[in-house]
């Protein structure tokens, strides 16, 4: 009896040291994955900081950066494996490379050079003065999204468009001033009043070349300008956006937190995307304008309308190897009016037609007839439209939301809807600095809501 | 005798007239350019304005990031050599109306209605949609310009050839500039469609006509080619007022009227290529004020080409100042502003039918 009693006490002791083993390993692993020193999070993101300095291509400045260098200096790693490693983008990596990531890293004032971005250019460099305290820039609804999420507004003095922003959603930028009638250009003398005033150094622009054609100009004005590309769906890429204006005025943390979220957000819409088969993918085309004389436009080629339809797991249905060209004209896309039928052709016909569509959905005030009746109607002899797989859904929502809209649109059985509303709802809890409940209202427009919106107005 | 004298005296009071209307003309372009740098988004004081101006030609440099900077760079940079390109855009357009309108024996002549300004702004849609240049590599240095005068000179040939043909009935001649414009338009439309969105919206600027992008690398082309080219035509303007006497009576002067009429025409599709180049289609200048010119001193060459310049200057310059003005933010292009300023006015040539200055 009494061995029996040893030998119970022993395995109780036993399990209680492997379970006290494991709990410590455990710890000790969280303590690793948390990494670097305890204040520090480790961030869960892919996107690199596009700024020279940053040798290891990683989402920050720091010490590591420095080893990387000295490596470099020593001849125990490439030049060329590690081209930002020159930070002062003098051809070679040396001492004053260093001195200048040092700098960074004590958040000391200095010139710094960035990998600046034109969409159909390419990549070039651009030094900045840095850190950056005050700008202006374009503001598209994507780029005014991309700035608050990168926690810049209160830093953006002056913007410019040509359709006017949803105040609902950028409260802030309703009382920024107006620098121009356009989207796509600010006018050095209709700018140099705010420039002054609130000592702008920076102009943030959108990546398309014809925006701020001015550039070289605003250089010489002593005012760099930064490229960006709001509206990419790809995650690292977005990361890197953020990193990139998170870094440039001092908000890394808020812009950290939001990538690692949207990371994390699409890849697990990519993992579920990744689980459909082939053969069970759903054919979409989108458009993003109301019906004109001309008709809707679809896009085709590259768009970013269709970057997020492919994003939520949809195949585009006017290919790159359809010649959209012959029916248009374009090879952008195409105008479809009823009467058409080039979009109802076997080599096309969708299986859903999902617009995009900027309005009031986050003020709950969206017409539903109306919305619906200009963004879709043309397309009510297609098979998409019978079979009730024509759609209207947001276009102001973040890049990632409509994405998961598209998702639960195209893959209900995959992706819900319900899912899709509480990512919107968490979007704007958690990194939205305004009061915006996207609680109980709808952001899809399904044929259903159409036809219960009709027959309420008749 | 004393006719003779009274004569005489006539005579130069009525050449003073004129060399006074230029004169006057000349000065009120240079106040114009004065005032018109005080016009923009910025707002600047006209003291501020001039205690810049004079700073920076006597050397201050100011340090980067300060205001004196930023104000230094708005007033010289941009307001100034806009200022100066539209008075040499509108003198150069005004001079090819002129000078056209002799010619062509055509009161409705100018680069617009002749299709040589669609002719190039087609070649500069041809350089930049295409990459396409007869010479150098950028559309702002020789290969531009020289796209532009190929093309510029294409409507200007068929002209010729169509007056030749059909005799020089007014009508026939700018109806015949009227479709060319449209084909050459209609050929500037294909190359937008076939382009991305960045080349489209800048050859839009070109077709709409605008000195918004105007800096002072885009002086020195268009000024030396338009300064010579006038130079030129002043010096030809005697055999201008021959030719202006008809083919018959001017081949009996033993004026070559063909070898004339090309060599003019030459030199006007260089200088209007050079200011297309820049800034695009204004139209109603070349029209329009060779019209009120002759209205004021009549039609002698001689002082109708200065005084053409001076006034084309001021019109044009005073379009982009009202435009700066209606539109702090650079919204409205100097083209369009010329169009409600010049449709107006030619309506009120054509209804007061001053046939008479022919």
């Amino acid at each position: 009896m009494a061995n029996e009693v040893i030998v119970m006490n022993t395995k109780v002791i036993a399990l209680v040291v492997v379970v006290i083993v494991v709990a410590a390993g455990a710890v000790g692993a969280a303590a690793l994955l948390n990494n670097k020193g305890s204040n520090e999070k480790y961030y869960a993101i892919d996107g690199a900081l596009n700024v020279y300095g940053n040798a290891d291509g990683d989402y920050k400045i720091d010490g590591n950066d420095l080893s990387v260098i000295q490596d470099v200096i020593d001849g125990k790693k490439r030049f060329a494996h590690y081209p930002l490693a020159d930070a002062n983008l003098d051809g070679k990596v040396d001492s004053a490379d260093k001195d200048l990531v040092n700098k960074i890293i004590n958040k000391e004032s200095c010139t710094i050079n960035i990998i600046n971005q034109k969409k159909t250019a390419g990549n070039y460099n651009s030094s900045v003065k840095w850190p950056v305290k005050s700008a202006i820039a374009t503001g598209s609804s994507n780029n005014l999204l991309l700035f608050t999420f990168a926690g810049i507004n209160e830093y953006v003095h002056g913007i410019c468009y040509s359709t006017t922003p949803d105040w609902v959603l950028f409260p802030y930028y309703k009382d920024v001033t107006k620098l121009a009638n356009s989207s796509t250009a600010i006018s050095i003398d209709a700018a140099n009043d705010t420039i002054k005033e609130y000592n702008v150094t920076a102009l943030i622009s959108d990546y398309t070349d014809s925006t701020i054609s001015n550039e070289s100009e605003y250089n010489k004005n002593g005012i760099d300008v930064i490229r960006v590309s709001a509206a990419v769906t790809d995650p690292d890429k977005y990361a890197s956006q953020l990193l990139m204006l998170g870094f440039l005025f001092g908000t890394e943390t808020k812009a950290l937190e939001f990538a690692e979220w949207n990371t994390k957000v699409l890849k697990e819409i990519g993992d579920k995307v990744a689980t459909i088969a082939d053969a069970n993918k759903k054919t979409v085309v989108t458009s993003n304008s109301a019906a004109s004389t001309k008709g809707v436009w679809l896009s085709a080629g590259v768009s970013d309308y269709r970057a997020v339809m492919e994003q939520a797991g949809g195949v585009y249905a006017i290919g790159d190897d359809y010649d959209i060209y012959a029916v248009s004209g374009y090879t952008s896309g195409a105008y479809f009016k009823k009467g058409d039928t080039w979009l109802y052709q076997p080599d096309v016909n969708p299986d859903y037609i999902i617009s995009m569509r900027v309005s009031t959905w986050y003020s709950g005030t969206v017409d539903v007839k109306d919305l619906w009746e200009k963004s879709v109607s043309a397309f009510d002899e297609s098979e998409a439209y019978t079979n009730k797989h024509v759609y209207v859904m947001t276009g102001d929502a973040p890049i990632t939301i409509r994405i998961a809209y598209a998702a639960a649109i195209l893959y209900p059985d995959v992706f819900t809807m319900d899912w899709a509303n509480g990512l919107n709802k968490e979007v704007f809890e958690k990194f939205y600095p305004a009061d915006i409940n996207p609680e109980g209202k709808s952001f899809v427009i399904s044929y259903d809501d159409y036809t219960a919106a009709k027959a309420a107005a008749a | 005798m004393e006719t003779r004298e009274a004569l005489k005296e006539e005579y130069k009071s009525y050449i003073g007239r004129k060399i006074i209307f230029i004169a006057v003309c000349g000065a009120l372009a240079v106040l114009l350019i004065g005032a018109s740098v005080y016009f923009g988004g910025s707002d600047l004081s006209l003291a501020h304005i001039y205690d810049l101006l004079w700073k920076h030609i006597t050397g201050t440099v100011y340090e980067v990031g300060t205001d004196d900077f930023h104000d230094d760079y708005v007033v010289w940079e941009l307001r100034l050599p806009r200022a100066i390109f539209a008075i040499i855009a509108g003198a150069g357009l005004a001079v090819c109306g002129a000078v056209m309108q002799s010619v062509m024996k055509n009161p409705l002549a100018d680069p617009y209605t002749t299709g040589i300004s669609s002719g190039a702004c087609f070649g500069m849609a041809v350089a930049m949609i295409l990459g396409i240049t007869i010479a150098g590599n950028s559309i702002t240095d020789m290969g531009g310009i020289m796209n532009a005068f190929l093309f510029a000179v294409l409507p200007m040939l068929f002209i010729i050839v169509i007056s030749k043909r059909v005799g020089s009935m007014p009508a026939t001649l700018i109806l015949a500039g009227v479709a060319i414009t449209y084909i050459f338009n209609s050929l500037t439309t294909l190359l937008m469609m076939m382009s991305d969105d960045s080349t489209m919206a800048m050859v839009y600027r070109w077709q709409v006509g605008s000195l918004s992008n105007v800096l002072w690398d885009s002086i020195p082309l268009p000024f030396f080619i338009n300064f010579v080219g006038i130079i030129v035509l002043l010096l030809l303007s005697r055999k201008l007022n021959i030719l202006a006497l008809g083919d018959e009576s001017a081949k009996s002067l033993g004026l070559d009227t063909e070898m004339m009429r090309v060599i003019c025409l030459f030199i006007i599709s260089f200088m209007i290529a050079s200011i297309v180049c820049f800034c695009g289609i204004i139209g109603f200048i070349g029209l329009v004020i060779p019209h009120i010119v002759r209205a004021i001193i009549d039609s002698d060459n001689h002082f109708v080409i200065p005084a053409s310049a001076a006034l084309g200057g001021i019109v044009l310059l005073t379009a982009d100042v009202i435009a700066r003005y209606l539109s702090p933010l650079d919204a409205i292009p100097a083209g369009v502003i010329m169009s409600f300023i010049g449709a107006p006015i030619f309506l009120l040539i054509i209804v007061m039918k001053k046939r008479e200055v022919w």
